[in-house]
């Protein structure tokens, strides 16, 4: 609707300036007239970029003008562009102002190419006074702003935007570009000043809407000032304005951990969201009834989590362990490893055993071990892990993962031999067998490295484990081994690579393997017919019986 | 025409006929003008102006004039005097001071103008030589271009060459040889210029020779001018890459007597001598035609070349260029190339091998020598070409049934000791090196028949070199920058040094942005970030470059919970207030593609709020985020760090240059566990420099920590060159882009930036004669190799010695950059600016030699050692003035 009542406002301003200039024409045949529409049609271009709120009425007025009036605005055109800024603006103007006709043409005047320079025009504009309406006045400043950021005169359009935010009217959208000119310039203080401002003059009752932002634009421009216990203070002050029996609220509190964080003063924090805890119903129940299953909310949870995390790192360990127990109750199994110390420390380990006790219903040992290994526990975590086992041989992941732990303690210079024991046990696992391989590789140990992979089966053989096997046959001089790797990286792919093809042909032409001619005679028919690399890899192969053997030789 | 036009015609061509009646005239110097360089193209190469002391320049040539001024060298307008191009201001001149012209006979977009009409010269005054003068041309060159000049032509020059003498004394003026004056010029001009004396510009930009009546003619005429004391600058042609035939035409020229320069007929300013430009490339020929074989070639930078050779050739100043083997036009046109290696993974039709066996003659006739790694010729007939011309024996392919294979003999040398050295039957060729060439490894091997077989693997020769067999494992036998050195044969040339600054080796580290947000297990899990800044960043005072990812700081990534974002930008905010961390960007959301199209950014969450998705926001966009929130006043963001193991497109890369941002790739650096004392230590050859790679992720737990803590510990108390990521790599760039141009055997100019401040030598070059150097402070020597330190400026003129040097003051070594305002035989004033304490030795000073200096105004002595060293310990931020002194006996007695 307003789209289209625009339309039909803009085509009747149109269409009254078309009116106008046939008027005109038909009334006054002599010389100056033509002159006059030639300056109105001049006028009503240079008008057509402006704001929409301001053309049609611009256009009607211009439509409406008197010669006297187009010959003023006619030389007020071939004035520079500084004397049409300064008569539109601070002197007396071809058009009396405050008029649509004026406003439009100001606008048309700051966005022109040879426009006056933007720290000469928003003086101006703002000397502008009663000449110019203080919407327009601010629209006009923003657009000037825009182009000096647009220049790279940041420090320029902070300061006009700062110039913005001093107009009664200007709303709270003026004072967020402000905050996103500030950044831009890099100076917070400029707009922390403006926000302090409209907070100090903010309504009590009601609160404006935009009142939270402003608290939080606050903190975040204090901190981006580097002014970060002015931020806690800001903060913990709120805080300590809130009555005995009032709810603390989240976002207020939430401020004040960011602030306090930063200021290095975490540690007042704890009791403000103990009391914000104490609001919660799940904070009465008992470290069995959460192990049991009650169910916390995220919000509460969140703030157990910070409460707790402010404690530990303030060495506040009783209030951090009862923390991470209640966590640890309801299933966040990160913080375990962590507990592990901090029970010990507060003697609370027996709170701890139940706890991984009733975890271990819920979770598998594997679970709760890895999660205790993944927070620096590894001893622990192993412990768990090979009491857990000592029932159960076969356990395949469980013994893997034992293993894994047992490299980590026991450091890389062990890793063969423990993954040699684990290899005892389950001799076909392949991630175990790879790993040994890559060990065995790393400690220059080719052959075994390829004696080590040449036991896992062909199906369960990926592409890098096959290179790394063939690189390794290479070394050695293993023909078959190299048949093997090379034959299977050719079957693997389902658009195998033209150096491995390559490859492929070079070694049946040493060394026929009758597996990997087949293989190679396939992969051909796949290439493009007649291709010369067809051709190239199509050699014929020497058909002998490929010997295993070993020419490694020591210099000399 | 107007009474002031009149006045000023008759004024000026009055003048110089008093001037010729008196024969009186003030000749300008033209200093010393060794070297001539001429470029008509209207953009010349800014950095091929810095080599030369004299530059005939197109008169409208966009060139930085002031650089070249301030160390004395000379711009000179090459004016057409008879001819004018339609529609330039000249043009528009001439018919508006009505100067008669005719239509040129042969380009129809020039005229011809008539020098013999009065108001000839003063058009030329106001067209041409004012606006030159204006624009800061040290003089001018007058041409009469391809115009017949006669007697009257000639008299026209002499007045106007009077003319320009008179009105602008202190300008250097040559005249075209070609105009046919002689020592009657020696009154108004410095000399001539003669463009083409044995050889001219032919038909499409071919070179033909000059008759040789005409030549001895020329060459006369030039001794009789050279007898009046004038001085003759020619200019001769050869074809691009033909380094034999430029070599030549230098050499005929210095003979007659002139200062010569060698170019292209195109005149667009190709120096082919007589300062020859050291090529600094090696083509590689790699893959294979995509039509051809159906399947895709692998990328350049996956080739055996540039995961083996790459580091080597690089250390040796060379600069790898890839090329597909892609139709039968595979090869370069012109040998503009040092060297020639064919990658293993060559694979060529029959056609283009025998095309590629067709070529090899021509890199011998042009001594460049060829890296052979595989054998790329399995067609018959081609293979019979290129063995012959290798003079390789044997068959050259691989054998058959081998049962058992065995070394035949090796030269230590070029072997590492590295690796155990090991005869391997796979790839085993039956192939003989050419009777002269020198055996590095050769092995021999049996059949299952009992027959014997013969593979020379490894070995160098007159054509080049050659590394068969499988090139991974035998490169890995081998010393390369040894044997590659042999290769490349040629004598020592300077190479940018990218290891080393001031004499130390190089230190720069930075952090990935990975794990920035996560938690840590340390008590109260802090975030990785928070642990890193308070555990390693605060604790040692070196340059760390930290990067950040903008989407994860915004908590737009996968997983990341809102509500986080203002402790998160709180945190990198904290760190690059650190005055030892400087920021980097490692992109918006570290994608794994970098194509140019519109869609490259990774997957974030439903909270993301970036309308644009492509190169532009990963680049440009996330350092406006971290210049805009995250950075103290006074520090900006100039490095990409690509994001782990993500390839920069060529798009990419080119985009970053457009904005001048300097970028660095993440995985080339010493680990985090790499980094032992051992592991780093100064005593061998320095192949890279000292890199410490992390990233936030390695603070996650104490393990971690205690690694960061180790290797940040070994990095402070070895002696390094600590530096920025962003000054390393914009000294990589720059090392790249350096060229070397040599003046004798022992004399070289290198033009660069001033980014990468440091040349190598072997040691036995000699040392730098400090006395004609120019733009070098100090060298010192290191494990067989000299490194030269410049001062960073866009020319550095190096000139060695291999006799001992009278004393003179050099820096030897400097834990930090050096700013030398003053640097003479006795005495040097320098600024240093560090985050420690600077370590500084300087050389030169006699054996206990005395050394005064003023460190920020306050005065110290120290003594030279017995080597006349001096070992200073500046403050961090430092105006120093130095001074050198006898040895304290001495000055007494005096």
């Amino acid at each position: 609707m307003p789209c289209f009542r625009q339309f039909a406002l803009v085509a009747t301003s149109y269409t009254a300036l078309a009116v106008a200039i046939g008027w005109r024409l038909h009334a006054n045949d002599a010389p100056q007239a033509k002159e006059a529409d030639h300056g109105l049609s001049e006028i009503a271009a240079c008008i057509h970029d402006v704001p929409a709120e301001v053309r049609p009425e611009a256009m009607c007025q211009l439509a409406l003008l008197t010669n006297a009036e187009v010959r003023a605005l006619q030389g007020w055109l071939k004035a520079d562009s500084e004397q049409r800024l300064r008569r539109l603006t601070v002197l007396s103007g071809p058009i009396h102002a405050p008029s649509a006709l004026n406003t439009a043409l100001l606008f048309s005047e700051i966005d022109r190419a040879d426009a006056v320079p933007a720290d000469e025009a928003w003086l101006f504009v703002s000397a502008a006074g009663e000449r110019l309406e203080e919407a327009h006045k601010i629209a006009a400043l923003e657009r000037i702003a825009a182009r000096a950021a647009g220049e790279g005169r940041l420090d320029l359009a902070l300061e006009i935007h700062q110039r913005v935010c001093e107009f009664p009217t200007a709303g709270w959208e003026k004072v967020l570009a402000l905050v996103d000119a500030s950044h831009a310039a890099r100076r917070p203080a400029a707009a922390l000043r403006v926000v302090q401002k409209r907070l100090a003059a903010a309504p009590v009752n009601p609160v404006p809407a935009w009142h939270e932002e402003a608290m939080d634009l606050q903190i975040t421009l204090l901190l981006e000032g580097g002014r970060y216990a002015e931020a806690a203070r800001f903060a913990l002050d709120d805080l300590r304005s809130l009555k005995p029996g009032d709810a603390v609220p989240m976002r207020l509190l939430q401020r004040a951990v960011l602030a306090t964080r930063a200021s290095g003063a975490s540690a007042e924090m704890l009791p403000w969201i103990e009391r914000h805890l104490r609001s919660y119903p799940e904070h009465q129940l008992a470290l069995t009834d959460i192990a049991g299953g009650k169910p916390l909310s995220a919000t509460y949870r969140h703030w157990l989590r910070e409460s707790a995390s402010i404690a530990d790192r303030n060495h506040q360990g009783s209030i951090a362990c009862d923390g991470y127990l209640r966590l640890a109750a309801a299933g966040e199994t990160h913080v375990l490893a962590r507990l592990q110390v901090l029970a010990a420390q507060t003697g609370r380990s027996s709170e701890l055993q139940q706890i991984v006790a009733s975890l271990k219903q819920k979770l598998s040992v594997l679970e709760i071990s890895q999660a205790l290994a993944a927070g620096g526990a590894t001893a622990q975590a192993r412990e768990m892990l090979a009491a857990s086992l000592a029932n159960e041989p076969d356990h395949r992941a469980g013994w893997r993962l034992l293993t894994k732990f047992d490299v980590t303690l026991r450091g890389d210079a062990s890793a063969g031999v423990l993954w040699m024991e684990f290899l005892k046990r389950f001799p076909d696992d392949v991630p175990a067998l790879i790993e040994l391989a890559r060990l065995q590789s790393a400690d220059a140990q080719p052959m075994q490295a390829l004696r080590t992979l040449s036991r896992i089966p062909d199906a369960e053989f990926d592409e890098g484990t096959l290179r790394q096997m063939f690189a390794l046959a290479e070394k050695v001089g293993d023909f078959s081994a190299a048949h093997r790797a090379l034959r299977l990286l050719v079957q693997g792919q389902a658009s195998p690579s033209f150096a491995d093809i390559m490859a492929l042909s070079a070694l049946n032409m040493q060394q026929a393997d009758d597996a990997s001619a087949k293989v190679l005679t396939e992969v051909l028919a796949k290439l493009p017919a007649g291709s010369a690399m067809r051709k190239m890899a199509a050699l014929p192969p020497i058909a002998v019986e490929a010997a295993v053997f070993s020419t490694a030789v020591e210099a000399k | 025409m107007s009474f002031s036009h009149r006045f000023c015609f008759f004024r000026l061509l009055l003048a110089p006929c008093f001037l010729l009646l008196t024969g009186w005239v003030h000749a300008a110097d033209l200093g010393p003008a060794e070297t001539l360089f001429v470029d008509l193209s209207q953009q010349p190469d800014q950095r091929s102006l810095a080599a030369f002391d004299l530059c005939v320049l197109h008169p409208h040539a966009v060139a930085d004039m002031e650089p070249g001024h301030a160390r004395g060298a000379r711009y000179l307008a090459l004016l057409d005097v008879a001819q004018v191009r339609l529609g330039t201001r000249e043009a528009v001149l001439a018919a508006a001071r009505s100067v008669p012209s005719i239509p040129h006979v042969m380009n129809g977009q020039m005229r011809q103008v008539d020098c013999n009409a009065p108001n000839w010269i003063a058009w030329m005054v106001e067209a041409q030589i004012d606006p030159a003068a204006r624009r800061g041309f040290d003089g001018f060159v007058l041409r009469l271009g391809d115009m017949k000049a006669d007697a009257g032509y000639r008299r026209a020059l002499l007045t106007l060459a009077a003319t320009v003498r008179q009105r602008y004394p202190d300008k250097a003026l040559l005249l075209d040889f070609s105009a046919g004056l002689d020592a009657s010029a020696s009154h108004v001009a410095d000399g001539f210029l003669a463009l083409g004396v044995f050889t001219h510009a032919g038909r499409a930009g071919s070179v033909e020779w000059t008759p040789v009546v005409e030549t001895q003619k020329i060459a006369r005429r030039i001794r009789a001018v050279q007898m009046q004391g004038m001085r003759v600058f020619a200019v001769d042609y050869a074809m691009q890459g033909d380094r034999a035939a430029a070599r030549e035409a230098a050499q005929r020229l210095a003979v007659i007597g002139a200062r010569p320069f060698i170019t292209t007929p195109g005149l667009k300013g190709v120096n082919l001598g007589p300062l020859v430009e050291i090529s600094r490339r090696v083509l590689v020929l790699h893959g294979w035609d995509e039509r051809r074989a159906g399947r895709a070639a692998p990328e350049a930078d996956v080739t055996a070349t540039a995961r083996i050779l790459q580091e080597p050739l690089e250390w040796l100043g060379r600069d790898l260029d890839f090329r597909l083997a892609r139709g039968l036009r595979f090869l370069p046109e012109d040998h503009d190339f040092s060297a020639v290696i064919l990658d293993p993974s060559l694979c060529l039709d029959a056609e283009q091998q025998r095309v590629l066996a067709a070529w090899l003659p021509s890199l011998a006739a042009r001594g460049i020598p060829l890296l052979l790694t595989g054998m790329p010729f399995t067609d018959e007939a081609a293979r019979h070409l290129a063995l012959r011309q290798f003079e390789i024996g044997g068959s050259a392919e691989i054998v058959p049934r081998l049962a058992k294979a065995d070394i035949a003999s090796l030269d230590r040398q070029f072997l590492t000791s590295k690796m155990p050295l090991v005869a391997r039957a796979l790839g085993f060729l039956d192939l003989a090196a050419p009777p002269a060439a020198r055996i590095v490894l050769a092995l021999r091997g049996a059949d299952s028949l009992g027959h014997e077989h013969r593979f020379d693997q490894v070995f160098l020769t007159h054509w080049g070199a050659a590394c068969l067999g499988s090139f991974e494992l035998t490169a890995a036998q081998i010393d390369l920058p040894t044997f590659l050195a042999s290769w490349l044969g040629e004598s020592a040339m300077p190479v940018p040094d990218t290891t080393t600054r001031e004499g130390r080796r190089v230190f720069y580290s930075h952090v990935s942005s990975v794990g920035f947000s996560s938690a840590s297990t340390l008590p109260g899990f802090p975030l990785c970030a928070e642990v890193m800044r308070d555990r390693i960043l605060n604790r040692y005072l070196l340059p760390v470059t930290v990067s950040v990812c903008e989407a994860d700081l915004r908590g737009w990534l996968p997983g990341q919970q809102a509500g986080n974002e203002t402790l998160l930008e709180h945190v990198a905010r904290s760190i690059f207030e650190l005055p030892q961390v400087q920021a980097a960007s490692n992109s918006f959301s570290r994608p794994k593609h970098w194509g140019a199209g519109s869609e490259i950014t990774s997957r974030l969450n439903e909270r993301a709020q970036s309308a644009r998705r492509d190169m532009e926001r990963e680049i440009a966009g996330s350092m406006a985020y971290i210049h805009r929130r995250l950075l103290p006043v006074g520090k900006e963001v100039n490095l990409m760090l690509w994001p782990g193991d993500a390839k920069p497109s060529t798009e990419a890369l080119r985009f970053c240059e457009t904005l001048q941002i300097a970028q660095l790739s993440d995985g080339t650096h010493t680990a985090v566990g790499d980094c032992t004392v051992s592991s780093l230590s100064d005593d061998s050859t320095r192949t890279r420099p000292v890199a410490l790679r992390c990233s936030f992720e390695d603070a996650h737990d104490s393990r971690g920590i205690a690694a960061l803590e180790k290797a940040f510990d070994v990095c402070a108390g070895l002696p390094l060159h600590a530096m920025t990521a962003a000054a390393y790599a914009a000294s990589v760039n720059d090392a790249r882009a350096t060229r070397i141009l040599r003046v004798s055997d022992q004399h070289w100019i290198i033009i660069n930036r001033g980014d990468c401040r440091t040349l190598r030598l072997p040691i036995s070059a000699g040392v730098p004669d400090m006395a004609k150097c120019e733009g070098v402070s100090g060298y010192t020597t290191h494990s067989g190799q000299l490194y030269i330190h410049t001062l960073g400026r866009e020319r550095t003129e190096i000139v060695l010695t291999s006799s001992q040097q009278p004393s003179r003051l050099h820096l030897v070594e400097s834990s930090a950059q050096v700013e030398f305002m003053e640097i003479t035989s006795r005495r040097a004033i320098f600024q240093v600016r560090s985050l420690r304490p600077v370590e500084m030795v300087f050389g030169g000073f006699e054996p206990h030699g005395q050394c005064s200096y003023l460190e920020n105004g306050r005065p110290y002595t120290a003594t030279a050692n017995a080597e006349g060293r001096v070992h200073l310990d500046i403050a961090c931020s430092a105006t120093v003035s130095l001074q050198m002194q006898p040895p304290a006996l001495r000055a007494a007695m005096r």
